[in-house]
């Protein structure tokens, strides 16, 4: 053990000495992740990818209808794929992980909207994916945000719809709202065409024409007016779906926000994890490449010719990149606790650390072992660097991933990181309950140390 | 005492080391010398453990590498032919390091580090991160590690390689002192005066194998009493060969197209007058250099080429 204690402190002093690599990993995943999420989060240029939502329409009033025709604008349908369904099927739609969510709007919402009533539409998140349900939560927030101005601004002109609609039901039977209206998706517009179809024998023209000049007079002095919430967005994970992440706890009452800055900070938080675990993935490449740096030095020679085991410079190595590689993720959970306020299990998360950097050196160790110069290794490294980032979800969330890739992932050391890492950031997790990731690590680790070292004895033997 | 016998090792169809065998007392300095490729530093690195021999034994104060490989190296010091030392550390960090790895602790390790750290010279910049240490004290630093931990055998690879005369001389001293303390030193060089100056016995190698070995008294007197006479020019070897062939004092040891090295006899005046006869041959020679009896001479003799080539 003095031994490895020695190497190991050797090569810590020597990136204390030099430390400039160690902070640009340090920050690499939080600039990275900044960017990622000024990009979904704020506005900027860059493009979600689609979501796929469950809707329940339990109430199949008018107001429902417009939340139903919302989705289908051109703007809405570049970031969500709806299939209207039942609650039951919608409950099964996520369980086998085909949708992130569902929408469900209660019965009798349409009548809790005119009558300026509170009410809620129920959001269900499917607690297996990270990303999906953020951007279905977002989508329900602006639809009670919008609903909830319309109701307001609208009041005169809703008490007329309202009047058509009893009309129209009292000729068509109940819930008879055909077709509804359609939202203009951003700018919260009620389009040129008739809100309600109206067929003749209805009401007259002239009153659906008077009604709609009623609404563009409306709805123009009211753009600028920020209304007190009216309509309650509640949230819920669905219940018997594995946890992978979610954004609040389920008990967790809804506290809606539209605000730019908390959707930034919330895209950063689910961001995070795939970047640090990439972070990490690049300084463990990067720091088992010192080996070939004390070869070409003739250091490692030296050592070799020293009176100790061989494998013993290895282990010695390998546990000094993984203290490296700690002190970048304790710093980087200092951070993200300091600022975005995650939350985990200390001893989880330690466990969690140490495992997983104990395979990702193993690993990289065992690809650099195949190698036989610096170059070569690094080149090798890097491509399965970046295959299992993309694979594993570092880049792209692996929701939306074609489903074989989806399959593919678990080959990838940062499939199990971000699933570890996101539950026990977001789900308050303990040991227990990221048990898989920590014994897939154990394995990969312990296989790769004794590969490496088998490896090591060969070239050793041979003089390479 | 270092015992190496019958030591081959191969390198695909390279024939690194050759059946070589050579033996070391305590107090004595063996230096292998020969030219870039000779073999030596394979030698060197079977005889550290960092090489495996396809053949051969290698013992020391009766414990033999292969089968005691920790031991062995624990009476073992290497100072490489690279600095190999940790540029981010200081002299007394990386003496700590090495002097760690080779078992020293504690108070030992302290009072070693301080005592190498003087023997060498550098005591006063032993704080120094060593990247701002010049050559020469790299190499001074290179040679206080390999000795930190008092071995029994300490290897030198090429140790003044690339520096100042000051800083060579220094090592030379500190070598001395090591052998006086009764430690084996097995030294590689292509320096002549070097080896000359400092070894009580040379092997010669070249391709792999040890051509001559002993004193240097004893390697002169192999060549004898003579010169070599080493002639360049635009000549053809029949020329130069129909010229000598019936001088009994002279004896060709090489010869190519445009250069040829000969082993002239004994007694004064006798190179003036073999070169004069080749000369008035008209033979085109641009170049000429007698050699005395000498290491360079020893190296000519037995390999037809110079040390440095």
């Amino acid at each position: 053990m003095r031994i490895i204690w020695l190497i190991m402190r050797k090569d810590l002093l020597r990136r204390w000495r030099s430390p400039l690599a160690s902070l640009v990993f340090l920050a690499f995943p939080f600039v990275f992740s900044a960017l990622i999420a000024l990009a979904f989060g704020t506005g900027g240029e860059g493009r979600m990818p689609r979501f796929k939502v469950a809707l329940v329409d339990e109430d199949r009033g008018f107001v429902a209808g417009l939340v139903r025709g919302a989705f289908g604008q051109e703007r809405a349908a570049q970031f969500l794929e709806v299939t209207e369904t039942t609650h039951e099927e919608a409950m099964q739609l996520i369980e086998h992980n085909r949708v992130a969510g569902a929408i469900v709007i209660p019965a009798g919402f349409t009548d809790a909207v005119l009558d300026r009533r509170p009410t809620e539409l129920r959001v269900i998140r499917n607690p297996a994916e990270a990303i999906g349900p953020i951007a279905v939560e977002e989508t329900a927030e602006f639809l009670a945000l919008f609903l909830e101005g319309a109701a307001s601004v609208l009041s005169g002109p809703i008490e007329r719809i309202r009047g058509l609609t009893e009309e129209g039901s009292a000729d068509g039977g109940a819930g008879a709202v055909p077709g509804a209206g359609t939202l203009g998706g951003a700018a919260g517009q009620i389009s040129e065409r008739p809100v309600v179809p109206a067929p003749a024998d209805w009401a007259a023209d002239e009153r659906v024409a008077e009604i709609a000049v009623a609404v563009n007079h409306a709805l123009r002095g009211a753009r600028d007016y920020l209304l007190p919430p009216a309509i309650r967005l509640e949230r819920a994970d669905a219940p018997g779906v594995p946890v992978l992440s979610d954004t609040t706890s389920p008990a967790e009452p809804a506290a809606a926000s539209a605000d730019d800055d908390a959707r930034f900070l919330s895209i950063f938080k689910y961001v995070l994890p795939g970047m640090a675990t990439f972070a990490l993935f690049v300084l463990a490449v990067g720091l088992t490449a010192d080996v070939f740096r004390e070869r070409r030095r003739g250091t490692l020679a030296r050592q070799l010719a020293a009176p100790l085991q061989p494998q013993k410079v290895v282990v010695g190595k390998m546990l000094a990149t993984m203290g490296v590689g700690l002190i970048v993720a304790l710093l980087m959970a200092l951070i993200g606790a300091l600022f975005l306020g995650a939350r985990a299990n200390p001893i989880a998360f330690l466990l969690l650390c140490v495992l997983f950097l104990l395979a990702l050196t193993g690993f990289v160790n065992l690809l650099y072992s195949f190698a036989r110069s610096e170059q070569r290794g690094a080149t090798l490294a890097s491509i399965v660097m970046m295959l299992m980032a993309f694979l594993g979800g570092s880049f792209i969330p692996l929701e939306a991933m074609p489903e074989f890739v989806q399959r593919l992932a678990v080959i990838s050391l940062n499939y199990w990181a971000i699933e570890g890492f996101q539950a026990l950031l977001f789900s308050g997790a303990g040991v227990a309950e990221i048990a898989r990731p920590l014994v897939v690590f154990l394995a990969v680790g312990l296989v790769s140390v004794l590969l490496g070292g088998a490896l090591l004895r060969g070239q050793l033997a041979r003089g390479d | 005492m270092l015992v190496v016998e019958s030591l081959s090792r191969s390198f695909g169809s390279l024939k690194a080391v050759d059946e070589i065998g050579f033996q070391v007392k305590p107090g004595e300095i063996y230096g292998l010398l020969g030219p870039n490729g000779a073999g030596k530093t394979t030698t060197i690195s079977c005889v550290c453990g960092l090489l495996r021999p396809d053949r051969g034994t290698i013992e020391l104060d009766g414990v033999a590498l292969e089968s005691d490989p920790i031991a062995f190296k624990r009476r073992l010091g290497v100072v490489p032919q690279e600095t190999a030392l940790y540029g981010d550390l200081s002299a007394r960090e990386n003496l700590h390091f090495w002097g760690g790895l080779a078992g020293l602790t504690g108070g030992a390790l302290r009072d070693r580090t301080t005592a190498v750290l003087e023997a060498v010279g550098l005591t006063e910049r032993a704080g120094d991160a060593v990247r701002k240490y010049s050559g020469g004290m790299k190499r001074r630093l290179n040679l206080a590690i390999g000795m930190i931990h008092e071995p029994k055998l300490l290897l030198l690879d090429e140790p003044t390689v690339g520096i100042d005369i000051q800083a060579r001389l220094n090592i030379l001293d500190v070598v001395r002192e090591v052998v006086r303390a009764g430690t084996i030193v097995l030294y590689t060089t292509h320096y002549l005066e070097e080896a000359q100056e400092l070894c009580d016995r040379i092997g010669i190698m070249d391709h792999g194998r040890i051509l001559a070995e002993g004193s240097l008294t004893e390697l002169k007197r192999m060549v004898g009493e003579g010169e070599i006479l080493t002639l360049k020019g635009r000549f053809e070897p029949g020329e130069l060969q129909s010229i000598v062939a019936e001088d009994e004092h002279v004896r060709v040891v090489s010869l190519e197209e445009g250069q040829a090295v000969l082993d002239v006899g004994k007694g004064q005046g006798e190179v003036t007058g073999v070169l004069g006869r080749i000369l008035r041959k008209g033979l085109a020679v641009d170049d000429i250099s007698i050699q005395q009896p000498n290491l360079q001479g020893v190296f000519l003799k037995l390999t037809g080429r110079e040390l440095r080539d």
